[in-house]
């Protein structure tokens, strides 16, 4: 392919080039099957980072207004337009995930397992504290290193919309919290320092899926990242009769667990369980956990302070 | 639902990847690939009990995806597609044949990753808000041409890159 062409072919995906350039672009495919895989080639990479680029934006926590503002397709699109609406800016994945709910939902009606998303991730803003157990299923690698604390049994407690505290517990009792106070990350380990971080990723890794990108503490850019970069069907409600939505990941371009099964109040928006399976396990963690609601009561305004989980007078080291 | 739909929408997402990419390489305008693929989608599930199981699945839905793109072309005044239809034939068979070199594709996050900030920002420009390189040059205060240069230095290190990985996987 000479670079001529070449500059054509990028020129065209971009809707960048003249007619004459589009007619001279014209032959060339159809001059040889070699120019046309050429061109293909390119359009299959055009397309995929197309994908790419908008599920990275549409999954990046409460998304910045502006590009949001922009993303929004203008009004008065058709009524295919709007299913997209609906999926925002997902691309690709997400429209895939739509279809195959459409026809893939059983009893359940075309659309119903992305609208019930919808509806959890518009009402994950507004929840009230929630308490949540941690448990692993089926036997998991043991930690690693001694000094990791255990996930199984961690308890977890949540303030939307972010901020959250993880307490594990050693098999001799001791305790080691970390946790986001809406400001800093702080890891308060048994002995040693207590740190803190304005990173938004440190300390982060125990909480359940984070490794791979579902940090269950945020649960509205969870959601969102199942909607947009997961295949959605309704499953069978639990035994109180709440609703279940599964998320199976469509690609490994994705970095969550490859299966998330959720499990929430239909009225009041509140998930009751998430079930994690396929989790990365390179730090020595579960294969699958699931985290369940225990409790749901205000937790005080200090809790998510690091000081509220360690004694007084522990060094305090701040990293950044 | 009947085990023939089930066989189709797991077909269907197989092929996904191929036969947008095919819409998008003939109309460009990812709005107008997000609706022809929805209706592809649907003519798909209804006309799959004429899909011969002996030709490949891809093929076939690239060429229900091409009678879409021409009702969608059709239906809307503003939609266009810049080639004949002897140059969409050639496309929709390398699109057909080569689809199974698209898991090399697998690989451009990782890609993508590797990109500087700036290239990353022209990225979710040109990807994300959907802007052509005269608009982002206005933005940027470029030039159109340094913009479009930039967009295709980019285009072409991510495919040197996928084929890097894809390669040193085989080794």
């Amino acid at each position: 392919m000479t670079p001529e062409i070449s500059a054509i072919i990028h020129g065209f995906l971009d809707g960048a080039i003249s007619e004459s350039d589009e007619a001279r672009l014209n032959a060339w495919i159809k001059a040889a099957p070699e120019n046309a895989m050429a061109f293909a080639d390119m359009a299959r990479l055009y397309d995929r980072l197309h994908n790419l680029v908008q599920a990275k934006q549409a999954i990046k926590p409460a998304m910045n207004a502006p590009t949001a503002r922009i993303v929004s397709p203008p009004s008065g699109r058709s009524k295919i337009s709007s299913r997209r609406v609906a999926v925002a800016a997902g691309g690709l994945a997400a429209l895939a995930a739509i279809v195959l709910v459409a026809w893939w939902g059983g009893d359940a009606t075309p659309l119903s397992a992305a609208a019930e998303l919808n509806r959890l991730i518009d009402a994950s803003g507004a929840l009230p504290d929630r308490t949540y157990r941690i448990t692993s299923l089926g036997p998991g690698p043991k930690p690693i290193e001694a000094r990791q604390a255990p996930i199984d049994r961690a308890t977890l407690y949540i303030r939307s919309p972010d901020k959250y505290v993880l307490v594990r517990r050693f098999s001799d009792g001791r305790v080691y919290a970390t946790g986001f106070d809406g400001q800093r990350n702080w890891s308060a380990p048994p002995d040693g320092a207590v740190r803190l971080s304005h990173d938004p990723l440190r300390f982060r890794w125990a909480l359940p899926g984070h490794q791979h990108g579902i940090p269950f503490a945020d649960l509205r850019s969870d959601l969102i990242e199942l909607r947009d970069a997961y295949t959605l069907s309704r499953i069978a409600p639990d035994a109180s009769g709440r609703h279940g939505l599964r998320a199976e990941k469509k690609s490994h371009e994705y970095r969550g667990p490859n299966r998330v099964d959720v499990y929430f109040d239909i009225n009041s928006g509140v998930v009751h369980r998430m079930v994690f399976d396929g989790l990365p396990q390179a730090r020595g963690g579960p294969k699958s956990v699931a985290v369940e609601l225990i409790e749901q009561r205000p937790l005080g305004d200090d809790f998510f302070q690091h000081d509220a989980h360690h004694a007084a007078g522990r060094r305090v080291v701040e990293e950044d | 639902v009947d085990e023939a739909t089930r066989h189709a929408a797991r077909l269907w997402t197989l092929a996904v990847p191929e036969v947008s990419a095919f819409v998008a390489s003939v109309v460009r305008d990812f709005q107008d690939r997000d609706d022809i693929l929805q209706e592809t989608a649907i003519a798909v599930i209804e006309s799959f009990e004429r899909y011969d199981p002996a030709k490949a699945f891809v093929g076939w839905a690239i060429g229900i995806a091409r009678n879409q793109v021409r009702l969608h072309c059709r239906r809307k005044s503003r939609a266009r597609i810049a080639f004949d239809s002897e140059a969409v034939d050639a496309l929709a068979q390398a699109f057909t044949d080569d689809a199974p070199r698209d898991q090399r594709l697998d690989r451009l996050g990782e890609c993508y990753e590797e990109l500087d900030a700036k290239a990353r920002d022209l990225c979710r420009l040109r990807y994300e808000v959907g802007l052509k390189p005269a608009a982002i040059a206005e933005r940027a205060r470029l030039g159109a041409n340094a913009v479009a240069k930039a967009l295709q230095r980019i285009r072409e290190r991510l495919h040197e890159c996928i084929e890097r990985k894809a390669r040193e996987a085989r080794t």
